[in-house]
């Protein structure tokens, strides 16, 4: 009755930043997937599957899991229909021997919608241990049979980014440049005093026109001058 | 041309004057510009700050000076001088941080020169102008001891508990200029050492025997002898070494003479305050205490006092005089002659006042004065408030407990009484016509009435609210409301700082596993009126801290809520024991039929209550979509619960999601979540080809910021980015080798945080901002669990080339204005930054600009005029609060320090600053100085010469028609 299925989905890396992986260590990851459908306050996990990292550097992993039962699919309708959660509960084991459970939920309605395609992501700290298993699914939200008993697990595997530091030597390289620019910009301009500095002269001396004729003293002055 | 020319040679003279006019001109237009931010006469108009010194530790009148003042050192290491008429801070000095700047001993006032010793390895001691409060002199006792597991000079990093015990046992004595460091050196001797208190000068080293003192002897100074009590219960014995005479040997007192036989242990020594050398011994489990006469010669006073009397001896005319303080509804001070018990009724007092709280006598002087003997005696009360006793009378009362708050809410006033009866009338309650039109008739008759009154200038009727204390046109008069950790409430008014009301909640303490937090919660505001405003105390049961004293066994702090009146300062329900330990709690965004938001109380069983009972079928109706989260520091665990399988009368809980952040690795320092009344006005922001960019608004959105410990992970910083309903994580990024203090503000779509640089040795601006991208998910409304895309992150990081102490961000109304960060500065100066500032998408080669965006520079400068305290410096403060007022434009900002630390020992010293901002400037407000006539002027004519133009224009059509 059992059809034993091994869905294996090769792996997305992560963030092709220049920041890139500021993971120091690298190590084996292990999760055990145990899944709930019933509708009630406290869940009931049956075995889903398991999950193996074998590096958690570039996040390549091993997906093992069978296929739902019809009264699994019921059960999940049944959820859907109450508007429910689908509950995963993930037991991680670390290369370092470190055993971590986590716990995580979606809408019953979107593994619904999405013929059971969902996408685990496990997010590592910076010594490299899980602290968090989520799952996801891209929906839409249905209460129909799926197309398929079998799961799309894509498992995606997130480490923390560098945090951004100061970019003191971009600014310099940027002052010393437009420095160097002036200093050229400075070299070439060979114009007359007259003809750089002509839009700040034009201006006072229009000033000392309009100033010279509003003042009588000033006018007269200029007509003795003119006299000579 | 030419006799142009000549001209302008002839006035070359005037133009290089004119030049100089010109220059000047410029100068004096380039000061207008600068002169924009403050006036001089605007100092203190929409800002105020007070002053605190905070607990008091050590207290003593300066008799001594022209101008007689109270010298005080308190828990916040200050040192001040008060005003012995008025209370009014002389003088204050501020020392260092934290432990290294504890205040060990302070003495020399009655000898006119005041000394103090603070800190802990090295001490550092100080002698100050009692007059100005300047440092006179200053050295520290940093001298290696031969014996370096003996001596507490141990340098910090070595400093263990061990070295922090030792500096416990240190005593200091301050006498005629000397200063005696007595250390105790367990199984030998007490090692006395004089040093020249202004000086520093070492006079003198010497070891008195004392075999007995171990570790876990108790001993006191009472100088020049220390006492150590020996021994435990029965045979207990009391041990008297004079510290300065090398040859004498102990004395040994049993308590058998002291308390004759029947009396029961655990006893506690403890040295009456007061010049004398005067001891206290409590027995029969503080139930009775009996005091020794130290000397030569002790002398035991064979008279039983009361445990919990605090005992103070005063020296009237040569005759020592014992002072035995008790509470009960009221203070009471008996005095009675020190040796014969006589009571002397004229020094006995008995005052009953609001801020006295189980005083205790901290410094007493009782001069002979022409009348009698005028006692002045100054009082510390348990909840942190100082007042000064003369005579039966309370002279003044400082609120020292505002120096400790944990919790600020900033509440709007009521309406005045004229726009309540207003209100009344058109109140949404269905009614059938005839009674409409009744109650329209008497409120009208009503208001006819008072308008009459008014008219004739009779007196209006009091009401039962202070006249001012109504809510004003911009809703820029507010009340603030001030928990304290000594379970004191406030209610300041905004407008002067003025202190309306105070109450007093017994029993209560801070949540000890969030370190003494307290939370309050406004349940409902102002508007609704008749209602009166509503708000709620989280807090923990103190009584159960003595039952785990005796009992020995973990019964610890059932939650307790308190409600009371916001405005009046009246207890509603009074206190409420809930009968189990609060894990977590939150206000419901819904209101119950009379606009009271009910809290959800989630217990450490992980079930929920609702409080008021009243709210429950309310909250069931949304629990559907409700979610709680919880952090645990010690664990690191991490959950979040849903309520979806609720039933109308009871909530039920279920967990959906589990995560660990190891606690091998890192420990939990900070969750920050948004402001819940806050709200984004702009979905995205447009870019430079006109295409926008969306925010991501997660209203769920949770930040969590860890450090790493242990050697390998030591000085890293992590933050995480957590959807708390879904329980995905969104993002998380890591510093190496940065380390606290962190700083978090979490806002809109951004998140901004400040650390230390280990490696550059500077702090550091951090700056994120999440964007969904160029689509927009869901135009209308968010949904933690629909969203799958994980956002896109920009971030940058800035140089800030000074410490902060703390960080808010600006919050308005709706949002409009733009958002800026309060930052709090170690030098006393409150930064408005600009948000534009830290704003990540700076670009570091801008070859398009985008709108409103500055290029980047690595170090963000401070601008003096962007201090928004200008000159009142505001130290260590430790929390910043801001509230949207009635304006669009314009923020309030209260700044108050906060008690940061577990230890209840090291609370923190604050000022309290209050003013407000406007980050956008005041867009939607007059200047003041706008001038009205003239508009009204300008209007007029404008009016009217359109209406004559209009008449001259129609006659002379009328002619032309004519002709």
């Amino acid at each position: 009755m059992y059809t034993i299925y091994i869905f294996i989905s090769l792996l997305v890396s992560v963030s092709s930043s220049a920041r890139g992986s500021e993971l120091d260590y690298d190590g084996w990851l292990q999760l055990r997937l145990w899944h709930a459908f019933n509708d009630e306050s406290e869940p009931i996990f049956v075995e889903r599957g398991n999950v193996t990292v074998s590096s958690v550097r570039s996040g390549a992993s091993v997906v093992g899991q069978n296929g739902l039962l019809q009264p699994h699919i019921n059960q999940l309708k049944t959820l859907a229909k109450h508007d429910g959660k689908y509950r995963l509960k993930a037991v991680a084991r670390t290369s370092l021997g470190n055993e971590i459970t986590f716990l995580t939920s979606l809408p019953a309605c979107y593994l619904l919608g999405s013929d059971l395609e969902d996408v685990i992501t496990i997010w590592l700290d910076s010594a490299a241990e899980p602290i968090a298993v989520s799952i996801s699914s891209p929906g839409p939200c249905s209460t129909e049979n799926p197309f398929t008993n079998m799961w799309t697990t894509n498992v995606v595997v997130k480490y923390p980014d560098g945090g951004p530091v100061p970019d003191t030597a971009t600014y310099i390289q940027k002052l010393e440049r437009e420095r160097e620019a002036r200093e050229r910009g400075e070299a070439k301009d060979n114009r007359s005093f007259l003809a750089r500095y002509w839009m700040y002269i034009v201006p006072a001396l229009i000033f000392v026109v309009l100033s010279s004729a509003t003042n009588p003293e000033a006018g007269g002055a200029g007509g003795s001058s003119q006299r000579q | 041309m030419a006799p142009f020319v000549r001209s302008f040679r002839g006035n070359i003279h005037r133009f290089l004057i004119d030049v100089q006019i010109l220059q000047y001109l410029i100068i004096l237009v380039g000061l207008f510009n600068l002169s924009l931010c403050l006036y001089e006469d605007q100092v203190g108009k929409f800002d105020w700050k007070q002053n605190y010194v905070g607990k008091i530790k050590f207290a003593s009148f300066d008799t001594v000076s022209a101008a007689k003042k109270i010298i005080v050192a308190t828990e916040e290491n200050v040192i001040a001088a008060l005003n012995l008429k008025s209370g009014q801070i002389l003088w204050r000095r501020v020392l260092e941080k934290g432990y290294g700047g504890r205040i060990r001993a302070l003495g020399g006032v009655t000898d006119g020169d005041l000394v103090s010793v603070s800190g802990g390895v090295p001490a550092i001691v100080r002698a100050w102008d009692l007059a100005t409060g300047h440092i006179l002199h200053e050295w520290p006792i940093a001298e290696q001891n031969h014996d370096r597991r003996f001596s507490p000079f141990i340098s910090f990093s070595t400093l263990g508990l061990y070295s922090a015990n030792r500096i416990k046992d240190v005593k200091w004595h301050i006498k005629d200029g000397t200063l005696h460091h007595i250390l105790p050196i367990y199984n030998s001797a007490v090692e006395v050492t004089s040093y020249d208190s202004k000086t520093g000068d070492k006079l003198k080293t010497r070891r008195v025997s004392a075999p007995f003192i171990t570790q876990e002897t108790e001993c006191v100074l009472a100088a020049p002898y220390l006492a150590c009590l020996k021994g435990d219960s029965s045979l207990a014995v009391l041990l008297l070494v004079h510290l300065f005479d090398t040859h004498s040997q102990p004395q040994s007192v049993t308590i058998n003479t002291i308390f004759g036989a029947g009396a029961q242990g655990p006893y506690h020594l403890e040295s009456v305050l007061g010049e004398e050398p005067i001891i206290s011994i409590s027995a029969d489990n503080n139930q009775r205490k009996r005091i020794l006469l130290v000397g030569e010669v002790p002398v035991p006073i064979q008279r039983d006092i009361v445990g919990d009397a605090a005992l103070y001896v005063v020296s009237v005319d040569n005759e020592k005089i014992l002072l035995e303080t008790t509470y009960k509804n009221g203070a009471k001070i008996v005095a009675s002659e020190l040796l014969t018990s006589k009571p002397m009724p004229n020094i006995s007092t008995s005052v009953t006042h609001n801020s006295l709280l189980s005083p205790t006598i901290i410094a007493s002087v009782c001069p002979r004065q022409t009348k009698g003997v005028t006692c002045r005696h100054l009082l510390a009360s348990e909840d942190h408030s100082v007042a000064l006793l003369q005579h039966n009378k309370l002279i003044w009362a400082r609120e020292e407990a505002l120096a400790n708050i944990v919790a600020v809410e900033i509440i709007e006033l009521p309406m005045s009484d004229r726009d309540q009866e207003i209100e009344t009338e058109f109140d949404q309650k269905e009614r059938d016509v005839l009674s409409m039109m009744f109650r329209r008739v008497g409120s009208q008759l009503k208001q006819a009435k008072t308008f009459l009154q008014s008219i004739l200038s009779l007196t209006p009727q009091q009401s039962n609210q202070r006249m001012d204390l109504v809510r004003d046109k911009f809703g820029l008069h507010k009340m603030i409301v001030l928990v304290t950790s000594a379970g004191k409430l406030y209610g300041i008014e905004t407008r002067k700082g003025e202190i309306i009301w105070q109450l007093r909640v017994r029993g209560i303490r801070g949540f000890s596993k969030r370190s003494d937090a307290i939370i309050l919660y406004v349940q409902r505001g102002s508007r609704h009126f008749p209602y009166p405003p509503q708000c709620a105390l989280l807090a923990e049961d103190k009584v159960c801290i003595i039952i785990i004293y005796y009992h020995q066994f973990d019964q610890t702090g059932e939650g307790i809520v308190y409600t009371f009146n916001p405005i009046t300062g009246q207890p509603l329900d009074g206190l409420v024991k809930l009968g189990y330990r609060i894990k977590q709690s939150m206000l419901l965004h819904v209101t119950t039929d009379d606009f009271l938001r009910g809290i959800l109380i989630f217990d450490i069983r992980d079930k929920v209550h609702v409080y008021p009972k009243g709210a429950t079928a309310i909250a069931a109706s949304i629990a559907k979509n409700t979610y709680i989260f919880t952090a645990d520091q010690t664990t690191g665990i991490l959950s979040g619960y849903s309520l979806s399988y609720s039933t109308s009368q009871e909530l039920i809980s279920h967990k959906v999601w589990e995560l660990l952040l190891s606690p091998k690795n890192q420990r939990i320092t900070h969750v920050v979540s948004k402001n819940p009344i806050e709200r984004v006005h702009s979905q995205g922001r447009v870019l430079s080809d006109r295409s926008v960019l969306y925010k991501y608004i997660n209203p769920n959105l949770v930040t969590i910021v860890t450090e790493g410990v242990g050697h390998t992970h030591k000085n890293t910083l992590n933050l995480y980015l957590l959807d708390v309903v879904s329980g995905a994580m969104i993002f998380s990024i890591m510093h190496k080798r940065v380390r606290g203090p962190v700083h978090v503000v979490h806002s809109e779509n951004w998140i901004v945080y400040s650390y230390f640089n280990e490696k550059s040795r500077r702090t550091e601006i951090a700056s994120l901002e999440l964007y969904e991208g160029k689509i927009q998910s869901n135009t209308t409304v968010f949904s933690s669990l629909a969203t799958t895309k994980l956002p896109i992150v920009e971030r940058q990081a800035f140089i800030f080339p000074a410490a902060i102490e703390s960080m808010r961000e600006t919050i308005t109304e709706k949002g409009i204005t733009s958002k800026h960060i309060i930052v709090a500065l170690a030098n006393g100066g409150i930064l408005e930054l600009p948000w534009m500032m830290v704003d990540p998408r700076r670009p570091i080669n801008p070859e398009v600009r985008e709108e409103g965006v500055i290029p980047y520079m690595p170090e963000i400068p401070i601008h003096m005029d962007a201090i928004i305290n200008y000159n009142q410096s505001v130290f260590r403060v430790s929390g910043i609060h801001t509230s949207p007022s009635g304006l669009e434009s314009t923020c309030l900002v209260f700044v108050h320090g906060l008690e940061n630390y577990n230890c209840a020992c090291n609370t923190m010293f604050t000022d309290l600053f209050y003013t407000r901002v406007a980050p956008s400037k005041t867009f939607d407000v007059l200047k003041e100085d706008f001038d009205y006539y003239l508009i009204v002027i300008v209007l007029a004519a404008l009016l009217i010469s359109s209406y004559i133009t209009k008449k001259l224009a129609s006659q002379k059509a009328q002619k032309q028609a004519w002709k």
